[in-house]
């Protein structure tokens, strides 16, 4: 079954939402999922892998002394809840600088990342993140004016397992080169995405759909009669 | 609760609930700006399928062919018991249902269709469709033009007046929803580069398909006698429509977009106020459109005692416009702007009637209004300025939200609403806080509650954080994230925010509702309770059949006397 983007947004809005996220923070996860799920990353299957640690238990905060080094130990905490904080934080570091390296230890799902990466390269020129998959492959994905490249290198620096290293630059220089592009995200194949609709795993969708049920207020009488406004002379 | 009189805070501009609900269809508006695209482009409508049965059940397809795509839109008709015909989203069957649809219809999707679309929201569509829509009929003039027009009759301008239409939509969805093509994706794919465009067409489509279905039955009824309508009536039915809450949370959540549409509305004012003398004959033909307006109000009905006081209180102003105009000598008009005539709405008339008067005056102004039409659309997208303190923060709010400062949430009063999502059917709701269930599930609408909360946190915390940069502020703060978003994105849209507590317990609905139908060209406001109405859609303008670029251009508050 097809679904728009709207819906899986909407959808996944909600289902944060009804899981604790506050306003704004319900919107970015939101954003991360739908982003993924469009681009073929399986958005909603993360999501539902994730909902153990994130139900009722957001946790967005993060100490700004732990960030006076150039790494943060995120300690198993999702970047669902602390990503966009995160992002925005490297953005005003990176300031006047040239550029600004980072690495998260201890990260789950650094797939998360990558939404947060396409949405910044609208004010930060160049970023990079590398990372192992679960294969212990190393990925690497570039962002460079809302271009995405994502694929293989190897022969470069040692990543450590749970562990992703970003790189922000107002520059683009050549940091890495790609053994293999696996995907090239663009607005054109955003477009041709959109123009193909989503179709999301039943299951998935199921499990993300009751979630999101969570934040509609029970049926009544009084709501029915009242909530809306009443007064209904539909057949004049 | 119409009735009450809302405690308004006129000191900031444009967006309180009061002006916003005081407003009227423009040149801007989109129902204006895409019919006098369909002019431009010549659009041409082909009714390629009419396959209804004697009494009007099955489908119908029209074809618009545009420069570089075909659209079509595929309507079904069916019988419902009377008992099961509401305006409410809560319906689960209507007279008709549409679908529009990007390239003609194969057989194949038209079978998929006739299983989905008479289903709305139950039914699933595909991002080959750009609307969805339904429609019931107006029972009393539905019936009445059928009698008449199988016997021959027509029907009076009256009887359709007191009406203003033949069949009423109760929601009209685009944008993605339910399975629907995505804005972003029509804006860059398809003709509707505009917000509501295809939206608006596909009104106009189900306006003609109306008309026909009305003939068809009268000719099926009577096939040696009937008639169909005279075109000097049948211009001023319109399509009828039905709104309720669903329209003030998209004001809400669309801030950039709705300053986007009231910004083009003050850029067209704007470049009208600089031209330095009058020109006779504009200020002729202005003078003729106020007497239009008049008679507009004269003539429209509403079962609101709300809404009848507020046309004739318009209905009585416009003659101190009128009579302002008169006082000024043709001679006179070399040294007489029309930002005087403004100002002298401004200083002497109601909100309602100032509206009147201002788009009227646009209406005088194709050259400026119109590019400016064409021109609505705007990204949804806000931004954190993480770099700035949380002491430019706190500057902002003093300097921007003084209406939410100056709130007391501590009252009762001011928190009384709660806006909500029912599980039926997902309808929009608004609750009683402190009476009902269901206020932990509220949506996050109450921005003057949350920025008043976030300013006072503010207030209250060290120099040392308000020296922090916001990206510092909300690593510790997460949970003021989307308010802080919110302010600091709308710095530059002035017009993005409602400046009203729509949580207080005065709060009007109706107003918001209003302002966004003006928006989209709606006429003939009859509200049914604080939170739902009735409007028309293209009341007075032409069928595709007679379209030219005269009467494309004249129909704004058309009345009874306009077909003469």
């Amino acid at each position: 079954m097809s679904f728009s983007y709207y819906e899986v947004y909407t959808t996944s809005l909600r289902a944060f939402s009804s899981m604790g996220f506050p306003y704004g923070a319900d919107e970015d996860a939101a954003y991360i999922i739908a982003w993924l799920e469009l681009n073929k990353f399986n958005g909603l299957n993360s999501l539902v892998n994730s909902i153990e640690v994130v139900d009722n238990k957001y946790d967005g905060k993060i100490n700004p002394n732990a960030l006076n080094n150039s790494s943060l130990d995120l300690n198993y905490s999702s970047l669902l809840m602390k990503g966009t904080g995160l992002i925005d934080f490297y953005q005003s570091e990176l300031g006047d600088k040239k550029d600004l390296h980072v690495t998260l230890n201890n990260c789950p799902n650094p797939e998360y990342l990558l939404p947060l990466l396409y949405r910044s390269s609208k004010k930060i020129y160049y970023s990079n993140a590398i990372w192992l998959d679960t294969n212990n492959q190393i990925q690497f994905c570039e962002v460079i004016k809302n271009i995405m490249k994502i694929g293989k290198v190897s022969n470069q620096e040692l990543v450590d397992k749970k562990q992703v290293r970003i790189f922000f630059s107002h520059e683009h220089k050549i940091q890495k080169k790609f053994d293999s592009v696996t995907c090239t995200i663009t607005s054109k194949t955003i477009q041709d995405n959109l123009a193909n609709g989503i179709s999301p795993n039943e299951n998935n969708w199921k499990i993300i759909s009751k979630l999101a049920d969570r934040t509609l207020v029970p049926e009544s009488e009084e709501s029915r009669i009242k909530g809306a406004g009443g007064s209904d002379d539909a057949n004049d | 609760m119409l009735e009450k009189s809302p405690t308004i805070n006129k000191s900031f501009g444009y967006m309180t609930l009061e002006r916003m609900g005081s407003r009227y269809p423009s040149r801007l508006s989109f129902s204006r700006s895409m019919l006098r695209r369909m002019k431009q482009e010549r659009w041409v409508v082909d009714r390629v399928k009419f396959d209804l049965d004697k009494v009007g059940y099955g489908t119908a397809i029209y074809e618009i062919n545009t420069p570089n795509q075909i659209y079509s839109v595929v309507c079904f008709s069916q019988f419902i018991p009377d008992e099961e015909r509401s305006d409410r989203v809560i319906a689960e069957k209507w007279d008709t249902t549409y679908a529009m649809h990007i390239g003609k219809i194969s057989a194949k999707d038209l079978d998929r269709l006739k299983k989905n679309t008479p289903l709305q929201e139950a039914g699933r569509n595909s991002p080959s469709e750009l609307v969805l829509s339904r429609g019931n009929k107006s029972v009393r003039l539905f019936k009445k033009i059928v009698n008449c027009l199988s016997i021959g009759q027509q029907p009076t301008i009256e009887e359709i007046n007191d009406v203003g239409y033949l069949l009423r939509t109760t929601a009209v969805y685009g944008s993605g929803k339910f399975g629907l093509s995505d804005f972003d994706r029509t804006r860059s794919a398809t003709h509707f580069d505009q917000p509501f465009r295809a939206e608006m067409l596909a009104v106009y489509i189900i306006r003609e398909f109306s008309i026909h279905l009305v003939e068809h039955i009268a000719y099926h009824q009577n096939p040696s006698q009937a008639v169909k309508l005279d075109a000097s009536i049948k211009r001023h039915i319109g399509i009828g429509n039905s709104t309720g809450l669903g329209m003030a949370p998209f004001i809400i959540k669309h801030p950039k977009l709705i300053h986007k549409w009231m910004s083009q509305f003050d850029k067209a004012l704007n470049e009208i106020t600089k031209i330095k003398h009058i020109d006779e004959r504009k200020f002729n033909k202005l003078s003729s459109l106020l007497k239009k307006s008049k008679s507009y109000l004269d003539e429209v009905l509403t079962t609101s005692d709300y809404q009848k006081t507020k046309n004739k209180k318009s209905f009585y102003e416009l003659d101190k416009i009128i009579d302002y105009c008169k006082s000024i000598k043709t001679s006179d008009l070399k040294d007489t702007r029309w930002n005087d005539l403004i100002k002298f709405s401004e200083a002497n008339l109601s909100f309602d009637a100032q509206e009147i008067v201002k788009v009227q005056i646009i209406e005088l102004f194709p050259e400026i209004a119109d590019p400016l039409a064409e021109n609505m659309s705007e990204s949804d997208d806000l931004f954190i300025d993480p770099s700035a303190t949380v002491n430019q923060l706190i500057n902002i709010i003093e300097n921007q939200y003084q209406w939410s400062i100056d709130t007391n949430f501590q009252d009762k009063n001011n928190t009384y609403l709660f806006w909500y999502v029912s599980e039926e059917k997902l309808e929009p709701r608004l609750g009683e806080r402190y009476n009902e269930q269901g206020a932990e599930l509220e949506q996050h609408l109450g921005i003057g509650k949350m920025v008043s909360e976030l300013y006072h946190f503010l207030k209250e915390n060290s120099a040392e954080t308000k020296n922090l940069t916001i990206a510092k502020f909300l690593l510790i703060h997460p949970e003021y994230r989307g308010i802080i978003r919110r302010i600091q994105t709308l710095t530059n849209y002035p017009f993005g925010e409602v400046s009203d507590n729509i949580l207080a317990k005065n709060t009007l609905p109706l107003n918001m509702l209003r302002f966004k139908l003006s928006f989209f060209g709606a006429s003939r406001y009859d509200p049914k309770s604080d939170r739902w109405l009735r409007v028309s859609f293209f009341a007075g303008a032409p069928f595709y059949e007679e379209l030219n670029s005269q009467n494309v251009e004249d129909w704004g508050f058309a009345t009874m006397n306009s077909y003469q």
